[in-house]
C-alpha cells in the first residue's frame, strides 16, 4: 500500500507524515505521543478519543488520518495545561467530574466544542451534547455541572475582556484555531468534508459525536 | 406506597468539626488529568519495544487437535510465540489476592494458557509478540487451530446435573455455603403467611472505559518489572509464581486506573507481559481492545435465588428459607467468595432468628464471573428487596412498615450470628430517599408512574479471616511539605486524594501541600487491594497512624519553641499554634466547616503572617529534623482478625463492619412501547464521615447510574457459550441522556471503623439501585417481573398479560 503524505497541525505544531492509508487519526495521534487522546474502543462508540477538528468535535477512530490532511487539529492536552489550564478542565477538576478521568479528555473536548457554538447551554443542550461521550464513573451529574460552571466563567472571562480598553484574549496556547484572534468566540468552519463512508450504523455520522444516536439505538433493540 | 414520607429524626451523634476533613476539595488527581497529563497504562512506551497479541479460543468448549504456530513464528518481524505446550507449569492463581497470609483453596487455578482442552469462548490459547502491532496481528492469523468440538454445559442448573459435561472437579460445584440459625421449621409455624418467589439476575460487564493495557520489561537486576493498570498490585505475587521465580524478582507498578469496578482485581495482561518480556528480554506491550476486554475478563454472576419467607399478620418476620444458585463459568476465580457475599447478606438489613440458606456456584462453559462492585450484594439485593415488596402486597401492609418493623438495629445480629456495632441508620436513609421524591407525578393515559425503594447493608473491608493488612508512609519535607508513600492503586475513586486529605487534616497543612506516590509494589509499602470498599478504611488508618506519628515530633518541638504544653498545641494551614493564645491573625483550629480558614497560603509558609504566637510549620520542621526528631513514619494497619465460620451453621463474624442505606426511584412505564423512564432518583446512605463529600457524591452518584443500567439496560448476552454483545454498540451502558442525576443524601453517623468513624461507600452505592426500580415497576404496572433488566419485551408481557413475569429470557 503507498503511503499517504499527510499534514496534520496539532496543538499548534505542525507535523509532515507518509502514513498507511488506513490508519486512523487516533492512532496517528496516539503514534505521534498525543497520548491523551484515549482509545478506548476503536469503533465510535465510546468518545474517548474526541478531538477538535477544524473546531468540530470528531471521534478521532472514526477519521482516517489522511482524510485529515491540512486539518487544524486540538486535543485536550492542547487545551491547558497543568501550569495553565482551560476554565473548561480546571470547572471539571473544581466539581468532582474527574473521577478515572479516562473519558475525561474526550468529555472536555465535547464541552469546548458545546461552548463554542453556544455559550449558555440548557441542561438538556448539555446531556445532548456529550451524548456521546461514556462515562462509567460518575452518573454525569457532576460532568453537566463542570460544564455549567465553565460555562459562567468563560462568560466572565468574556465580559471582563470585554470592559477592558483593549481586548484581547490572553489565553496563549490551544485554543488552537477554534477562537478567532479577537476573541470574538466565533467557532472556525469545518474545513474537511467527514460525512459518510465510515458509518456502521447507518443513524450516526462517522465523524460527528452525533447527538441523541445512542437513544435510539437503545428503543431499537 | 405513601406518596408524602417524613425523614426520620436522626438520633444524637457526635461529629466533630475538623478542618480538612468534610471538604469538597479538588482532588489530588483531578487536574492531572483533567488536563491530559496522566500517563494511563496504555500510554506508556519504552525504546526497542515489542507488541504483544493473544491468541482467543473461538469456541466455547473443545479439545485442542491441533495449534500449530510454526508459520506465525516464521513470520518476519514476530520475535516470540508461546503456547501452553511452551509452559507446562505456568498455572494462574485466581485465589486470594492481596496481601494476606492465608493459604489458597485447592483447584482454584486456572491455566495461564489453554492446554488440551479450552473452556470458555475467549480463553487464551497462545501469545504473539512482534516489532509492529499489525506484525503481531497478522501472526495470529497464521496460527493454525483444529479443535473437536465438545460438550458444553451453559446452564448452572444443568452443570449440577449428574451427567453433565465435567468442567470443574467432578461435580462441577465451585463453592457451597450454608446457614443454620434458629429453628425454620419452628419459625415458619409461627407464621401467617408463606411468600415464596425465584429471582433471576443477568451476567453484567465492567465497561470501564479503559480497556486493560500494561507494558513489561526486565530492568538492570533482572527484576521483571510490569506497569499496568490493576487494582491489586500484590499480583506481583501471582506473576511469580506462574513464572517459578522469586517473589522478589517482580515488580508492579501500577498506573491511575481507568475504571476497574472489580473488573481489575483478577490478573489480566500481567502474565503475559512477563512472560514475553523474559522471553525476549525487551519492552513488551499488550492492549486489550475493547472486544478482547469484554471476552477475556470476568463478568457479574448470574443468579437464581428463591426466597421462602414465613411472616406475622403484623409484618414480623419469623423465618426466612434461601436458596442461591450463581454461575461461576469456566474458571472459579472469586466466585466462592462473591457467593459467600451473596450468602451472608441474603436476608437483608433484617432481624431474622430463623434462617436456613443454602447457596451453590457451579462451573459452566460460559465466561468466567468474579469481582463486581458490590461482590455479591447487589444479586441478593435485588432479591431480598423484591421480596420484601411482595410480603407487604401479601400483608396489604406499607412497604416502608414492614421494613420498619424488621430492619436490623445496632446490636442485632445479621444471618450470621455477626453483631452490628456501628449505626444501623436503614430508616433515617429509607425515609430521607423517599421524602426527596416530592409529589408524585401523575399517570398519563399511557403511562404509568411508579416509585419503590430499596434499602440494603452491606460490608466494606475484606473478610477478616483473610487477616487483611495495610502500610504507609508518611514524612515531612525540611519546607514544610509533605510526601505520603502508599501502595494503595489509585482506580478513580478518590484512593489517593481521601489519604492525603487525612494527613493534611492530621499535619495541618492545605491539601495542595502533600504529594502522593501510590501503587508500586517495589517503593511504596504495599497497601493491598483496591476492592472490597476496603482502601479507606484500611489504608485511611495505616496513613492516619503514621501521620499521628509524625504530628507528636513536631507537636514535640512547637511546645519546646512556643513554651506551652504538648496539648495546647495545634498544626493549623502550615502554622503551629498555641490554642490558649490565640488571637487575631492567627488561624484558628477548631473553627466550624464555614467559617475554617482556607488552605490557600503560598508553599512557602510566609513568615509575614505569622502572627505573634504562631509558628510557621517549616521552622518547626527544621528545628525538630536538628533535634533527630523522627519526621517520618511507616504505620501497618490490621483488620480484625478472625478464624472463619463454623461449616455447618456459617455462624461467625465475616466482615469488620456494615454499611446502611436506601435508594428510591419515581419511573414512568409507557404501556404501549414498554420503555420505563427514570423520572426521579434518590439515594440516601450513611457513609459514617464523608472524608470528601464531593467525591462520595461522586461515588454515590456514579454508582446509582451503574445499578440503574443494571435495572434497565445491561445484559452481557451468552448463547451456548459465545458472547452476543461484544461491544458498546451492543452491550449498552447509560449515556448522558438516560437517566436524571441522583439526588444524592450523604448522612454521617461517625460510627464507622474507616478514619474518623468514616464507612465505605464505593460498592454500597449501587447495591440498591436495581431493586428500588424493581418496585416502582411493581408500582406502576400491578405485576412484578422477576428477572433483571427491565427490558421492552418483558415489561410490555407483563403489561399485556397483567401478571408477573417469572422466566428471564436466556440463561435459564
Amino acid at each position: 500500500m503507498p503511503k499517504k503524505k499527510t499534514a496534520l497541525r496539532v496543538n499548534g505544531r505542525q507535523h509532515e507524515l507518509a502514513l498507511d492509508p488506513n490508519v486512523s487519526l487516533l492512532q496517528a495521534l496516539r503514534d505521534l505521543g498525543y497520548t491523551d487522546v484515549k482509545n478506548g474502543c476503536e469503533i465510535g462508540e465510546c468518545g474517548a478519543c474526541a478531538v477538535l477538528l477544524n473546531g468540530t468535535a470528531v471521534n478521532s477512530c472514526m477519521v482516517l488520518a489522511w482524510q485529515a490532511n491540512g486539518a487544524e487539529i486540538v486535543t485536550n492536552a492542547g487545551l491547558g495545561t497543568l501550569d495553565k489550564p482551560h476554565p473548561i478542565q480546571e470547572a471539571f477538576a473544581d466539581v468532582g467530574a474527574v473521577q478515572c478521568g479516562y473519558c475525561t479528555p474526550g468529555m472536555i473536548i465535547s464541552t469546548k466544542a458545546l461552548l463554542d457554538r453556544n455559550p449558555n447551554p440548557s441542561e438538556a443542550e448539555i446531556r445532548e451534547a456529550l451524548s456521546g461521550n461514556l462515562c462509567r464513573c460518575t452518573g454525569y451529574g457532576q460532568i453537566i455541572e463542570a460544564v455549567q460552571l465553565a460555562a459562567s466563567r468563560l462568560q466572565a472571562e468574556r465580559l471582563a475582556v470585554a470592559a477592558m480598553p483593549t481586548a484581547s484574549l490572553t489565553r496563549e496556547c490551544g485554543d488552537g484555531g477554534s477562537h478567532s484572534p479577537g476573541g470574538s468566540g466565533a467557532v472556525a468552519t469545518p474545513q474537511a468534508s467527514l460525512t459518510g463512508e465510515r458509518g456502521h450504523d447507518g443513524s450516526r455520522s462517522p465523524s460527528g459525536l452525533s447527538t441523541g444516536d445512542r437513544g435510539s439505538e437503545r428503543g431499537q433493540r | 406506597m405513601s406518596d408524602r414520607v417524613t425523614p426520620k429524626p436522626l438520633p444524637p451523634h457526635h461529629l466533630p468539626s475538623l478542618k480538612q476533613i468534610g471538604k469538597p476539595l479538588r482532588r489530588v488527581d483531578a487536574l492531572g488529568k483533567a488536563v491530559g497529563a496522566t500517563v494511563y497504562a496504555g500510554d506508556f512506551s519504552m525504546p526497542n519495544m515489542l507488541h504483544a497479541k493473544v491468541f482467543r479460543s473461538p469456541i466455547p468448549s473443545g479439545r485442542i487437535v491441533r495449534l500449530d504456530v510454526s508459520k506465525a513464528r516464521a513470520l518476519p518481524g514476530v520475535a516470540c510465540v508461546l503456547t501452553g505446550a511452551d509452559l507446562p507449569n505456568a498455572r494462574l492463581a485466581t485465589d486470594l489476592p492481596g496481601q494476606t497470609g492465608r493459604a489458597q483453596r485447592k483447584g482454584s487455578d486456572a491455566p495461564v494458557l489453554a492446554i488440551d482442552i479450552v473452556r470458555f469462548h475467549g480463553e487464551p490459547m497462545a501469545l504473539v509478540c512482534a516489532e509492529s502491532l499489525e506484525i503481531a496481528e497478522a501472526a495470529l492469523q497464521l496460527i493454525d487451530f483444529k479443535y473437536e468440538a465438545l460438550p458444553g454445559v451453559f446452564c448452572p442448573e444443568e452443570a449440577l446435573q449428574p451427567d453433565a459435561p465435567k468442567v470443574s472437579g467432578d461435580d462441577n460445584v465451585v463453592a457451597r455455603w450454608q446457614v443454620r440459625k434458629g429453628d425454620v421449621e419452628k419459625g415458619m409455624a409461627q407464621a401467617d403467611v408463606i411468600v415464596e418467589n425465584t429471582f433471576y439476575v443477568p451476567f453484567v460487564e465492567h465497561a470501564y472505559i479503559e480497556p486493560e493495557a500494561g507494558v513489561a520489561w526486565v530492568d538492570e537486576q533482572g527484576v521483571i518489572t510490569i506497569r499496568v493498570c490493576t487494582q491489586v498490585v500484590e499480583h506481583f505475587r501471582t506473576v511469580a509464581k506462574a513464572l517459578g521465580i522469586p517473589q522478589n524478582r517482580v515488580r508492579v507498578q501500577g498506573t491511575m486506573v481507568g475504571g476497574g469496578f472489580g473488573g481489575k482485581e483478577d490478573v489480566t495482561v500481567e502474565i503475559f507481559l512477563a512472560l514475553l518480556a523474559r522471553a525476549t528480554g525487551r519492552p513488551v506491550k499488550l492492549v486489550y481492545t475493547r472486544e478482547e476486554s469484554f471476552l477475556a475478563t470476568s463478568k457479574r454472576h448470574p443468579f437464581k435465588i428463591t426466597h421462602r419467607t414465613g411472616v406475622r399478620r403484623t409484618g414480623r418476620i419469623t423465618a426466612a428459607e434461601i436458596t442461591m444458585l450463581a454461575d461461576s463459568g469456566a474458571y472459579p476465580y472469586l466466585t466462592p467468595y462473591v457467593l459467600l457475599y451473596a450468602t451472608g447478606m441474603a436476608a437483608g438489613p433484617y432481624k431474622i432468628d430463623n434462617v436456613k440458606i443454602d447457596s451453590v456456584a457451579a462451573a459452566t462453559n460460559q465466561p468466567f464471573t468474579s469481582a463486581f462492585r458490590g461482590f455479591g450484594g447487589p444479586q441478593a439485593a435485588f432479591a431480598y428487596e423484591s421480596q420484601m415488596d411482595e410480603i407487604a402486597k401479601a400483608l396489604i401492609i406499607d412497604p416502608l412498615e414492614l421494613r420498619r418493623i424488621n430492619y436490623l438495629k445496632t446490636g442485632d445480629t445479621t444471618v450470621t450470628g455477626q453483631a452490628i456495632r456501628s449505626a444501623a441508620w436503614s430508616e433515617e436513609c429509607a425515609t430521607r430517599a423517599l421524602a426527596a421524591l416530592g409529589d408524585k407525578t401523575p399517570d398519563s393515559p399511557t403511562r404509568k408512574v411508579g416509585r419503590g425503594f430499596a434499602s440494603y447493608f452491606q460490608s466494606y473491608g475484606r473478610i477478616t479471616w483473610f487477616h487483611d493488612t495495610s502500610r504507609a508512609w508518611v514524612g515531612m519535607e525540611l519546607d514544610g511539605t509533605v510526601v505520603v508513600r502508599c501502595g494503595v492503586p489509585d482506580i478513580g475513586a478518590g484512593q489517593s486524594n481521601s489519604l492525603c486529605q487525612i494527613v493534611a487534616e492530621v499535619l495541618g497543612v492545605p491539601l495542595e501541600r502533600v504529594t502522593i506516590y501510590a501503587t508500586d509494589s517495589a517503593v511504596t509499602p504495599l497497601a493491598g487491594t483496591s476492592t472490597a470498599t476496603r482502601q479507606l478504611y484500611m489504608s485511611g488508618n495505616a496513613v492516619l497512624q503514621a501521620a499521628g506519628v509524625v504530628r507528636a515530633s513536631l507537636v514535640k518541638k512547637a511546645a519546646e519553641m512556643l513554651g506551652v504544653s504538648l496539648e495546647d498545641v495545634d498544626l493549623d494551614n502550615d502554622f503551629a499554634v498555641a490554642m490558649s493564645q490565640q488571637g487575631p491573625g492567627v488561624p484558628a483550629s477548631g473553627d466550624s466547616r464555614a467559617t475554617a480558614p482556607q488552605s490557600r497560603t503560598s508553599c512557602c509558609g510566609n513568615s509575614e503572617v505569622r502572627g505573634s504566637r504562631g509558628l510557621p510549620l517549616a521552622e518547626v520542621v527544621a528545628k525538630a529534623a536538628a533535634s533527630g526528631l523522627p519526621l517520618a513514619h511507616l504505620a501497618q494497619f490490621n483488620a480484625p482478625f478472625t478464624d472463619g465460620l463454623d461449616p455447618e451453621t456459617g455462624q461467625g463474624d465475616i466482615w469488620p463492619d456494615f454499611t446502611f442505606g436506601a435508594h428510591a426511584v419515581e419511573i414512568a412505564v409507557d404501556t404501549e412501547t414498554g420503555e420505563i423512564e427514570v423520572l426521579k432518583s434518590a439515594a440516601c446512605h450513611d457513609v459514617g464521615r464523608a472524608i470528601n463529600p464531593a467525591a462520595v457524591r461522586g461515588q454515590i452518584a456514579g454508582g446509582s447510574h451503574q445499578g440503574l443500567g443494571y435495572a434497565l439496560m445491561e445484559e452481557y448476552v451468552v448463547e451456548k457459550g459465545m458472547t452476543k454483545t461484544p461491544s458498546l454498540a451492543e452491550y449498552l451502558i447509560p449515556t448522558s441522556c438516560d437517566f436524571p442525576a441522583t439526588d444524592v443524601i450523604v448522612l454521617e453517623s461517625g460510627t464507622g471503623v474507616g478514619p474518623f468513624g468514616a464507612k465505605g461507600i464505593g460498592e454500597p452505592a449501587l447495591t440498591p439501585a436495581a431493586p428500588a426500580v424493581a418496585n416502582a415497576v411493581a408500582d406502576a404496572l400491578g405485576v412484578r417481573i422477576f428477572s433483571l433488566p427491565f427490558t421492552p419485551e418483558k415489561v410490555i408481557a407483563a403489561a399485556d398479560a397483567g401478571k408477573d413475569v417469572v422466566k428471564p429470557d436466556r440463561h435459564w
